[in-house]
């Protein structure tokens, strides 16, 4: 397990590096500068500004520098738009919060779409599973930006239920917790359906029948181990694609994340800001995949880290 | 054991019951077999298709929507760009502005179906590019196989674990600009058909276009592995022995005959390729990356519309609902291609 | 005296968007305790459906038995129709008074489980059973089924058994509780042939031992030759002859059987003789013809087989048949066939 985990360290870490070049090369190819559309700013302050950040120096130093940086310090360079602060202090404040949207967001998708996976396969071809996938399918293609004004719109606006936006109690949660997992829960319904689906018709499944087991026993004990094979797998990249898709989750109920910086960052170019965002985003990526293959593991004895 | 019986050692029932017909021998010119194999499947896909009552249903809603969004700014009165300051934003009406107007008094209908317009282009042409890309890719990768295969897949595993989404918004916040080479080449392209290209009314143009490329140049991974494994398969058969041997190159085989007879995965993944590209490009419009004023795509509709949630709700319900139909109405075609052409899962 | 399990005319279909498969179209066998009935037939002739059928574990829809009884006579009980039986009285019959092994014991066995609680829950389940008592039991029965270190080998997942071991081990999960009935569906076709023989011999022990009757659906003839003590041939949803075991190899009375004997290799043959495959192809359930469903394949079809199904006929044992294993002392030979000319019978397969 450690082997596996050292083993995958070393397939990361060039990855990572990858990206850290690509998003780098991609932010400084950019046309423009940080302090271009300040055009109140004389010369002379654009150009001591240039000279802080060195932006004058030739690309491959600064790119050398950022790198240097990064391993030795572990530091990802100044913000440029909030001058005073560096990026980490950034991620710092903010990623905690993106992560929090996140991971509840995870559990509901998860504890809407495993059960109603599972209730489509077993009750297959029923209008229950009929119901079931439908809705999926409308979860799937409601895309979160829609969804979530309609719903401020009823529950917020209409009914005065909830509130409109912000982060602050567990009221304010609910709406975009609930519409940053809607989309990720249909996906997952549909996955455990199939996954279930798969399993529910293979030969150990009838053998367990043929042992004389209940349905309910062969459902929770035979089937949905392997039935959930394709969720868990889908979770990694998953969880990553929940955290930048809930950017917009967080436009809309002004929830200070790391999306909105990105977004921001990229407008300004805050060019260390970006790369540094773009560098957790890639990260979370690896780890939950990491996670992921690990978890694989535990549910399927058959598969073998060491590759 | 009964051993008084004359023993038969190793003695089996012939066995090739009725479900599995003796496999027909192919004739010299393999790919005739196939062809009329591949007509039966295509009759009773189209077949099990028509069975699929959403699938009908959302096929012939999309048809619709598109020759609205296609005919309507045509004729309309209201131009989508034509603003009516003293009119601002009024509510839906029958008679008039069917889905109201926006502050600007910009009739909301017209916007609508122009940004359809502009959100179905990016759709299908986005599309069109990933579809190009992933199917030479991966039917190179999966034809010539070995070293080739493993390098070009292996690029296929690296792009796959990173954060594509971030790229593209890098890519389009950064690069969908007048000082890139990709607006010189744009004006190059767009000079065959304007007189004054660098006009800046073609800027928000560009920046669709550029859209089209990012997205279309970063959705053909999956259609590179499903296609490889398509060809890989096939790249046993007899009648791909049978062309070889008289002579046909790799590349007239590669395009000629493996990837038609790999026709059906890539045309299910294809349909479901158009709405995932819909719902970046309306994830990048409505972070304000993506279609520009005057233009007005869907995801760049709801962004306007959220701003004033509260007193014009109809500028987000619109064109979000129709958002949402055309991505729904794609997401059940595409399931019902896929039931239709894939007898395995077919079944279900 | 009654049977372990008799099936009267028991026909169960499947309705599918191509019509109606007949897949068990009126079949009538039966099997006694300490016995083996091999039933024999084509992949698609129905064999593996009626065994199916008396486990309830056809799935429905698209199947359904249509009719017929399927009577179990659990201890010596009244006998009890399986066919109008509830899930749950069914729940508790199989596993426990009926079991069944697969044929692939690859797939057969839950990857996901340990072998143990793939066992143990069996025990939990039927003889309340628990803990160690269950292990102990289970560790046992692994013992009784020849796998070696039973006690090591008890907590592995089923991927790092060997495909023979496996077969074992679902062997020991069938007779775990000591059922009465075991159905054993092709259950060494995925084995090679060397172990094929130990779990035939395996079967045979706990025939022989524990009086268990056996229902030992096959296609392979060899199989039947080395166990069954009475033999059913099946083709397309019916059973064309039945007999005891001898009888139906020193006698075949139906050109089908006649067919399938002369198609298969024999050791004690000379090499020479060239093997006989059966011409034709078996009909597809979904449109088996009127009357004979034989009778495309046969070359001495008459009018009357394109119009009735034959009436059965039972034959007198040949005088040389040999000796029977008690069980089967007596059993009718009984044949489905218009032709009653032993000659143009045998004719048939010979080309």
């Amino acid at each position: 397990m450690l082997a596996f985990i050292l083993r995958r360290l070393l397939t990361i870490i060039p990855t990572l590096f990858l990206v850290a070049t690509l998003v780098f090369v991609l932010v400084r190819l950019a046309p423009g500068g940080p302090f271009d559309a300040e055009r109140e700013v004389p010369a002379e302050v654009k150009k001591a500004l240039d000279e802080k950040f060195h932006l004058n120096d030739p690309i491959t130093t600064q790119y050398k520098d950022w790198l240097v940086q990064l391993v030795t310090k572990g530091s990802l360079g100044p913000s440029m738009k909030y001058s005073n602060r560096t990026v980490e202090e950034i991620i710092g404040i903010t990623l905690p919060v993106s992560m929090e949207l996140g991971l509840w967001a995870m559990l509901v998708a998860l504890a809407i779409g495993v059960p109603l996976g599972i209730l489509g396969a077993v009750r297959q071809n029923t209008w229950k599973d009929s119901l079931a996938m439908a809705s999926a399918m409308l979860g799937i293609s409601i895309p979160r930006f829609v969804l979530a004004p309609l719903l401020v719109l009823v529950l917020s606006l209409k009914l005065y239920l909830l509130p409109v936006a912000r982060w602050e109690s567990w009221r304010h949660m609910v709406l975009p917790v609930f519409c940053a997992a809607l989309p990720m829960a249909a996906y997952i319904a549909r996955l455990a359906r199939a996954g279930m689906l798969e399993v529910i018709r293979s030969d150990f499944v009838r053998t367990a029948r043929a042992k004389g087991l209940s349905e309910r026993v062969i459902i929770l004990r035979h089937a949905l181990k392997g039935g959930m094979l394709p969720v868990v797998s889908f979770i990694g990249p998953g969880f990553a694609g929940l955290l930048v898709g809930s950017l917009v989750v967080e436009k809309i109920f002004d929830i200070p994340g790391m999306g909105r910086y990105l977004v921001e960052s990229v407008l300004n170019k805050d060019y260390y800001l970006t790369a540094g965002i773009a560098l957790v985003y890639g990260t979370l990526l690896m780890v939950s995949n990491t996670a992921v293959d690990i978890a694989y593991k535990f549910l399927d004895p058959r598969v073998e880290l060491d590759r | 054991m009964s051993e008084e019986t004359p023993l038969p050692a190793v003695a089996a029932v012939p066995d090739p019951g009725p479900e599995h017909p003796a496999p027909e021998r192919p004739s010299v010119h393999g790919e005739h077999h196939e062809i009329e194999k591949g007509t039966s499947l295509w009759r009773d896909a189209w077949k099990r298709l028509k069975k699929n009552r959403v699938a009908v249903a959302s096929a012939i809603i999309l048809i619709v929507l598109v020759l609205v969004c296609i005919i309507h700014p045509e004729v309309t009165k209201y131009p989508y760009d034509q603003a009516n300051l003293k009119l601002g934003a009024t509510s839906p009406s029958w008679r008039d502005h069917w889905f109201g107007t926006d502050d600007y008094g910009r009739d909301l209908f017209s916007r609508v179906t122009f940004g359809g317009r502009v959100s179905l282009a990016v759709g299908v042409i986005a599309t069109f590019i990933s579809f190009t890309i992933g199917v030479s890719y991966g039917a190179i990768a999966g034809y010539f196989g070995g070293r080739i295969d493993g390098i070009m897949m292996r690029i296929v595993d690296v792009l796959y674990t990173l954060p594509l989404l971030v790229f593209e918004i890098l890519l389009t916040a950064f690069f969908a600009n007048k000082d890139t080479i990709f607006y010189e080449w744009f004006i190059a392209v767009l000079g065959i058909f304007k007189d004054d290209p660098t006009d800046p009314a073609f800027l928000p143009l560009f920046k669709i276009v550029f859209v089209f490329g990012a997205l279309g140049t970063m959705s053909w991974l999956t259609m590179a592995r499903i296609v490889r494994g398509q060809v890989i398969s096939l790249r046993g058969q007899l009648f791909v022995e049978a062309a070889q041997s008289v002579g046909v190159s790799d590349m007239r085989l590669i395009f000629r005959h493996l990837i038609p007879n790999a026709l059906g995965p890539i045309i299910v993944y294809t349909t479901l390729t158009i709405p995932e590209v819909m719902l970046t490009e309306a994830f990048l419009s409505f972070l304000g990356l993506g279609t520009e004023e005057p233009l007005s795509s869907w995801g760049q509709l709801v962004s306007n519309g959220v701003e004033s949630l509260d007193l014009n709700p109809w500028l987000t319900i619109f064109p979000g609902v129709m958002l949402a139909v055309t991505l729904f109405c794609f997401n059940f075609l595409g399931d019902g291609l896929r039931d239709a052409l894939d007898p395995r899962i077919r079944k279900d | 005296m009654t049977h372990l399990l008799e099936v009267k005319n028991l026909k169960t279909h499947f309705f599918t968007e191509e019509g109606v498969v007949k897949a068990v179209d009126g079949v009538s066998y039966h099997v006694d305790r300490a016995e083996v009935l091999g039933i024999v037939g084509e992949s698609g002739s129905g064999k593996s459906v009626s065994s199916l059928s008396t486990m309830r574990l056809i799935p429905e829809p698209p199947g359904k038995i249509v009719s017929g009884e399927i009577l179990f006579s659990s201890k010596g009980d009244k006998p009890k129709d399986l066919a109008r039986a509830s899930e749950l009285e069914m729940q508790r019959i199989r596993g426990n008074r009926i079991a069944m092994i697969f044929q692939d014991p690859m797939t057969s066995l839950n990857p996901y489980l340990r072998i143990s609680r793939q066992l143990t829950e069996v025990l939990e389940l039927h003889k309340n059973m628990k803990g160690n008592e269950a292990r102990e039991r289970g560790i046992e029965m692994l013992k009784a089924v020849g796998i070696p270190d039973p006690s090591r080998r008890f907590d592995d997942y089923p991927h790092q058994l060997s495909g023979g071991m496996r077969q074992r081990v679902m062997i020991a999960m069938a007779l775990l509780c000591e059922p009465e009935l075991l159905i054993a569906d092709e259950p060494t076709t995925a084995l090679d042939v060397t172990i094929q023989a130990q779990i035939l011999e395996l079967i045979a022990e706990r025939r022989d031992l524990s009086k268990v009757g056996v229902v030992l659906i096959t296609h392979d003839l060899g199989v039947v030759a080395r166990l069954a003590d009475r033999v059913a041939v099946m083709y397309a949803g019916r059973i064309v002859e039945q007999g005891p075991a001898t009888q139906i190899f020193k006698d075949p009375r139906h050109p089908y059987t006649v067919g399938l004997a002369r198609s298969i290799p024999r050791l004690d043959d000379d090499r020479s003789r060239r093997l006989v495959p059966i011409p034709g192809m078996p009909p597809s359930l979904a449109k088996v013809p009127s009357g004979c469903p034989f009778r495309a394949r046969c070359k001495n079809a008459m009018q009357v087989c394109a119009e009735v199904f034959p009436a059965e006929r039972v034959i007198p044992y040949s005088e040389d048949t040999g000796t029977f294993r008690s069980s089967s002392e007596g059993a009718a030979h009984i044949v489905h066939c218009h032709e009653e000319d032993l000659e143009k019978v045998q004719a048939v397969g010979a080309t």
